[in-house]
């Protein structure tokens, strides 16, 4: 079900994020104002001192959104919307991408198996 | 199912006024196994196991495991209650609208801060989350109090509605609008007295004593965005005071226990309830409430208000309570199924799955003093950060100097708070001249971020921090052996002790990080997660015919004990400063500034109450925690203790809390303990610089 994601990690200035520049047809996650997860793409960011690394821990679900919600509401203590969704999924740090077929869950990958098994 | 039961002459719980309204307890029975079930508010459905309820309910054995599910919806309005005014509300309100109706079996249960409504539902248990609730719970009718209203036969009037509604025959019923003085019979009411003093005899009683408010739910939500609508709303008017028999027929409290705890003292509503345990039980109130605070009245005391109402308002299954609950997880390192193939007995520890013990323990031991062997060591709390203000940063959080360190170079540090007490310790690597790496213990991992964070934004310094715990893992190369392991591996130069090095391992970009937890030559490698089972696969193979082998937790405690190590947590209390632990060097108390600094300054000129020291015995050691004696004193205790195969004696870190200037003279677990400096094994660490 889970599959390996290999991603970008940025951290930079909120101000340098903002103006971030990606290759077409990266999916950029803004984490938080000072963080980004960069999923299939180059990036770009105009901050001296921003840490850019790739980020193999991470494992990625893909599903339809219709499907996606389907599955996940049960388990979700929060309200899905389009985009970026953060929060305790079946009682795990979760993040939840919902945009039409490109939709994903994204675990931690040291929380992949306890996912899994909490999602039977 | 009450219906059903009355309908064949049985009363659910042998006697007691029946309302079918859900609001007292004189329907309870066993359902399948679960007690303290409301028959009026169940269906009855064929196959269904209905028993009498019990004083001493068993738990469902395990056949019936009463698992629920917990569905989180998301409102803005939530309309408890389904009535015609329950209806209106709903009908009438702005936005997404959840309504639950206690005749289709969805009972709320709970209303929490949110507000956050909570529901047994036929479903199961449902969370929603709102803006705005609505109680529209209507009014419970009014239960008769006083001697004989435990028999069989006696109706409120909507009760007696829905009964008759269904066809059932009450017989010669009689109707009364007035507490009576009791009722009289003998297992079925044969009579009832009126409060003018009138005996009317009859087989069935019908009892319209008025309304009172169902308010649980509405008291539980003071403060919150909560709107009453309809009969739920009603100003209670009280009853008269109840002059004999039972009050509260779910912990069968009499008017009598009222007036003796009344008389001990208890003279407010909610030390009414706790004295009595009046309103603590299946109806939650919902019998008594109305007869307290008429009975606190009488006494004097003027308007007593209800007594809190808290969730949940009705018996909930253990299954129910638990319902989306889900256990704390535990991580797995990259190279967990590894371990497994290795046959290690995995433990938890921290919040990882650990490889504690492989299936040969002595060659998990000897192979790290003697030749080579792999640890993993990913669960380690690894941090990157960077900024034009780091290094000011650093010298604010750590008590030892950063601005010194040259890039390439790695310093052992403790982690303080305000309080100069050791949080942590680990690895400072400066990476470059505005980018380090630090590491923290697996245990003060999760920890770590979040204070680094809360200094940087404390002190306004500007700078990047990022936690790659769970991004990368880590491998401990380590024994005499590891460098020409490493070498194996395609690094020619491997770091010196306490530098670091970034270089490619069996084609593995890893930072190499050289320091000694065990006592002989270590290399850390960190490395991208998804690289680890390649790394520890080639790593295993090349250091084969070097005799390599894992070690676990296990091996690692006893080896890092030999070296004298402590382990935050393990050996180190809340209160342990560098003094207690003997780690004066490693705060630089000559620094502007750090965390904890003023404290150390201050609690240094205290005398040294206890101290974290080196112990040694011969035999087994004792377990730890074990009594440190000073004759028939008790002066400390053991933290850590191992017998040491090298050494072939056992060797100890343990508290001395008592200040004699020497420590002599302790005993632990009845046999002679001598004070050892420490490292006991390698003192010099040439073999971990070798």
């Amino acid at each position: 079900m889970l599959e390996p994601l290999e991603a970008t990690r940025v951290i930079a200035r909120p101000a340098a994020l903002d103006a971030v520049r990606v290759s077409p047809g990266t999916l950029l996650m803004r984490l938080a104002l000072d963080d980004a997860l960069v999923i299939g793409g180059d990036v770009q960011v105009d901050d001296p001192f921003a840490i850019v690394v790739p980020d193999s821990g991470w494992v990625a679900w893909r599903f339809g959104e219709d499907q996606l919600r389907e599955a996940l509401v049960r388990l979700c203590a929060f309200e899905i919307h389009a985009g970026l969704n953060q929060g305790m999924v079946a009682g795990l740090p979760a993040k939840i991408w919902i945009d039409g077929d490109r939709s994903l869950v994204i675990v931690a990958a040291a929380y992949a198996a306890e996912f899994e098994e909490r999602f039977r | 199912m009450a219906v059903a039961l009355l309908r064949q002459g049985i009363h659910p719980r042998g006697g007691g006024c029946i309302c079918l309204g859900g609001d007292c307890p004189n329907c309870v029975v066993e359902v399948d196994g679960v007690a303290y079930v409301r028959s009026c508010q169940v269906a009855a459905r064929p196959a269904l196991e209905v028993a009498r309820q019990t004083d001493t309910p068993r738990l469902p054995d395990e056949s019936r495991a009463l698992e629920t599910d917990l569905r989180t919806a998301f409102a803005d309005v939530v309309v408890v209650g389904q009535g015609e005014s329950g209806l209106a509300a709903a009908r009438d309100a702005d936005g997404t609208v959840i309504s639950f109706d206690a005749h289709r079996g969805e009972e709320a249960i709970g209303l929490y801060a949110g507000p956050t409504v909570v529901a047994k539902t036929p479903a199961g248990m449902v969370s929603v989350q709102c803006s705005r609730v609505v109680v529209a719970t209507g009014a419970a009718e009014e239960q008769p109090i006083c001697p004989g209203s435990e028999l069989d036969g006696i109706f409120t009037k909507r009760a007696a509605e829905s009964l008759r509604a269904a066809g059932i025959d009450l017989g010669d019923a009689v109707t009364i609008d007035e507490q009576p003085q009791r009722f009289e019979g003998s297992g079925r009411v044969e009579a009832v007295v009126t409060a003018a003093g009138d005996r009317i005899a009859a087989s069935t009683v019908v009892v319209d004593l008025g309304l009172h408010p169902r308010s649980g739910l509405l008291r539980m939500g003071q403060g919150m965005e909560v709107e009453v609508v309809g009969e739920a709303g009603l100003t209670d008017s009280l009853p008269p005071p109840p002059t004999a028999g039972v009050v509260c027929p779910c912990s069968d409290v009499t008017v009598s226990d009222l007036e003796a705890v009344w008389d001990r003292g208890f003279r407010e509503m909610e030390l009414l309830k706790r004295a009595t345990l009046a309103g603590t039980g299946t109806c939650q109130g919902g019998v008594c409430l109305p007869h307290l605070r008429s009975f606190l009245a009488a006494k004097g005391v003027s308007t007593p208000a209800p007594f809190t109402a808290r969730p949940l308002t009705r018996q909930a299954t253990m299954g129910e309570v638990a319902a989306g609950y889900d256990l704390p997880p535990f991580r797995r390192t990259a190279l967990h199924d590894e371990h497994l193939r290795l046959g290690a007995t995995m433990d938890r520890f921290g919040a990882w799955w650990r490889p504690w013990r492989y299936p040969d323990p002595e060659a998990e031991y000897w192979s790290v003093r003697e030749r080579v062997s792999l640890g993993d060591v990913s669960t380690l709390g690894k941090m990157e950060i960077s900024g034009p203000d780091v290094v000011a940063l650093l010298e604010k959080l750590y008590p030892c100097r950063v601005a010194d360190l040259k890039d390439g170079q790695v310093r052992y540090a403790l982690l303080l708070d305000e309080r100069g007490y050791v949080l942590d310790d680990g690895l400072i690597c400066r990476l470059s001249e505005h980018r380090f790496y630090l590491t923290f213990t697996s245990g003060g991992a999760s920890f770590a971020e979040m204070w680094v964070r809360d200094w940087a934004e404390t002190f306004d310094l500007d700078v990047r921090i990022l936690d790659r715990t769970m991004s990368l893992g880590a491998i401990n190369v380590t024994g005499p052996l590891a460098s020409e392991l490493l070498r194996r591996g395609g690094v020619d130069s491997p770091p010196t002790y306490l530098a670091h090095v970034d270089a490619a391992v069996f084609g593995v970009e890893c930072r190499i990080v050289r320091l000694s937890f065990t006592g002989e030559v270590s290399f850390e490698l960190h490395h991208p997660f998804s690289n680890s089972v390649e790394l520890w696969r080639r790593l295993e193979g090349a250091g084969a015919d070097l005799g390599s082998y894992p070690h676990g937790l296990d091996a690692l405690f006893t080896l890092r004990l030999e070296k004298g190590h402590f382990i935050v947590g393990m050996d180190s209390e809340y209160d342990s400063t560098p003094r207690r632990l003997g780690l004066e060097w490693a705060a630089r108390l000559s620094k502007p500034d750090f965390v904890g600094k003023q404290a150390l300054l201050r609690t240094n000129r205290l005398p040294l109450n206890k101290r974290l020291l080196g112990w040694e015995m011969d035999g087994p050691a004792p377990i730890e925690g074990a009594i440190l004696w000073q004759v028939a004193t008790p002066v400390g205790q053991v933290t850590s203790a191992r017998y040491s195969p090298v050494l072939a004696k056992t060797v100890m870190l343990g508290w001395l809390r008592s200040d004699p200037t020497e420590p002599e003279g302790i005993s632990c677990d009845g046999r002679p303990v001598r004070h050892a400096s420490h490292p006991f094994y390698d003192p010099d660490g040439a073999r971990a610089r070798a």
